[in-house]
């Protein structure tokens, strides 16, 4: 292991037994479930050794609550997504439900697909899903959208080079 | 083996590819040169397949997924939109409504499904319309009549009785016209074939003036200028139900049944019309009526790509 990681890791062991506390229970009143908080918190800890630096000791606070923030948004659109999937899994007869492997498999590349989505620009963003979804020609794309074909060919290119990215 | 650099080449290639290949306006030029790219190696073959697990995953979400997914203001205005025409097409299990109008049952409404797609809808006289896959429909409703104009594919429609506006549905071959019924209509690039589920069903030839009345269990073929002997129902319906059934099918009909819900080709050799199939399978996941095939007949399939499937005898 190289040294900076070294580093970083037992920065990271300082930074949890310093903050793991009030980070947890400020997940749990934030979610009002005690398992939930807990995964949370300790993904804050992986974020943070993935991100690979260490904040300054007064950050550390206000740093560490900022990726728990993010992760609970990420979560509530998770749980969004999972919702309207559901929802949608409800109307369909039971003759067309697909097994429950196929159901979590469907809902992992929807979320996956949302965060690379929400990464990108808006006007890449609407030529993919309007290309993917609504099954719209690029032609049909370029003069909804007010730009020319060969514009809707470069967003659809960088839209799926950040799918594939993300894979 | 090629180095990193060859290889992210290739993946870019790839990608551009698959992006020219979504356009839906590929020209037979841009398909030619990709299948010519594909041919010219392995490791373009092995590019292509990395990148078709992405298509494939895309493929699996739910075309709705669009109105869930970030905010995408356009298309949740169109919907707007949409609504206050009072018109709702979402594909799904429950039924959209088109509702009716502020001024009256006029509708005039264009509807289309994509390869594999299909749509129900309910119109403003209480009629229920089912769009089979790759299908297109005009709906022009007024004071006088009940008009369904067939452009491609096909519908079902349980109609809803009106005395003063007769429903038909019209094709360039003629017209089908309800008496108050469940009936079929399936466009087929040389004739019209109308079965009737229920109740009777008028047909009229486009030209020469032909024309029968199609009772309760019977479908008839008809071209502009003639109507063939009626034959008794077969599995024309099993598609509501998200079935192909096959009852002692040639395995070349059979392929050309199965290509309408799928996107892409299936190639196959002539001597598969020597095989017989029997099953009911679900349309919902063509890859896997496919792979079943392999089970129970002496069959080879090669996916070139998704699109493209080559299916011979052994």
């Amino acid at each position: 292991m190289p040294a900076k990681n070294i580093l970083i890791t037992s920065l990271t062991q300082q930074l949890y037994t310093l903050h793991h506390g009030w980070l947890n229970a400020w997940l749990r009143k934030k979610l009002g479930c005690h398992d939930t908080a807990a995964d949370l918190a300790q993904d804050t800890f992986v974020r943070l050794i993935v991100a690979g630096k260490a904040p300054s000791p007064e950050q550390s606070r206000a740093y560490l609550a900022q990726i728990a923030k993010g992760l609970v948004i990420d979560l509530y659109r998770r749980r969004h997504l999972e919702r309207t999937y559901q929802e949608w899994l409800f109307q369909l007869p039971e003759s067309q439900l697909p097994s429950p492997e196929h159901q979590a498999i469907v809902l992992q590349s929807l979320v996956q697909l949302d965060q690379i989505l929400a990464e990108l620009p808006r006007k890449v963003r609407e030529t993919f899903l309007l290309s993917r979804f609504d099954g719209l020609t690029y032609s049909e794309i370029a003069q909804k959208l007010g730009v020319s074909v060969a514009s809707v060919r470069v967003y659809m290119l960088k839209a799926v080079q950040a799918c594939m990215v993300q894979q | 083996m090629s180095n990193g650099a060859e290889q992210a080449q290739l993946r870019q290639q790839a990608l551009e590819w698959q992006v020219m290949l979504w356009s839906g306006e590929v020209t037979p030029a841009e398909q030619a040169g990709f299948e010519a790219w594909l041919a010219t190696g392995q490791e373009q073959q092995q590019a292509w397949a990395e990148l078709q697990s992405i298509q494939q995953a895309l493929q699996e979400i739910p075309a709705q997924a669009a109105g869930w997914l970030k905010d995408k203001p356009k298309a949740e205005k169109r919907r707007q939109l949409l609504q206050l025409l009072g018109i709702t097409a979402i594909v799904g299990g429950s039924l959209p409504l088109v509702r009716h109008s502020d001024t009256w049952q006029d509708l005039s409404a264009d509807y289309s499904t994509h390869t594999g797609e299909q749509r129900r809808l309910l119109l403003p006289d209480g009629s229920q319309l089912t769009l089979n896959t790759s299908s297109a429909v005009d709906i022009d409703f007024n004071a006088q009549e009940r008009r369904l104009i067939l452009h491609r594919g096909e519908i079902h429609l349980a109609s809803a009785p009106d005395i003063a506006r007769p429903l038909k549905v019209e094709t360039v071959h003629g017209m089908a016209q309800a008496l108050g019924t469940r009936f079929n209509v399936r466009l087929k690039p040389d004739e019209t074939q109308v079965s009737v589920q229920d109740g009777t069903v008028h047909l009229q030839t486009l030209y020469a003036g032909n024309a029968v009345t199609l009772e309760s269990g019977w479908l008839a073929r008809f071209s502009a200028y003639d109507i063939q002997a009626a034959l008794p129902n077969g599995n024309e319906v099993a598609w509501l139900e998200g079935k192909l059934v096959a009852e002692r099918m040639q395995l070349d009909a059979f392929l050309d049944e199965l290509a309408r819900y799928r996107p892409g080709v299936i190639r196959y050799s002539n001597a598969v019309g020597k095989l017989i199939v029997s099953g009911v399978y679900p349309l919902a996941d063509t890859d896997r009526i496919l792979e079943s095939l392999l089970y129970a007949l002496p069959l080879r399939i090669d996916y070139f790509s998704r699109y493209w499937v080559s299916v011979r005898t052994l």
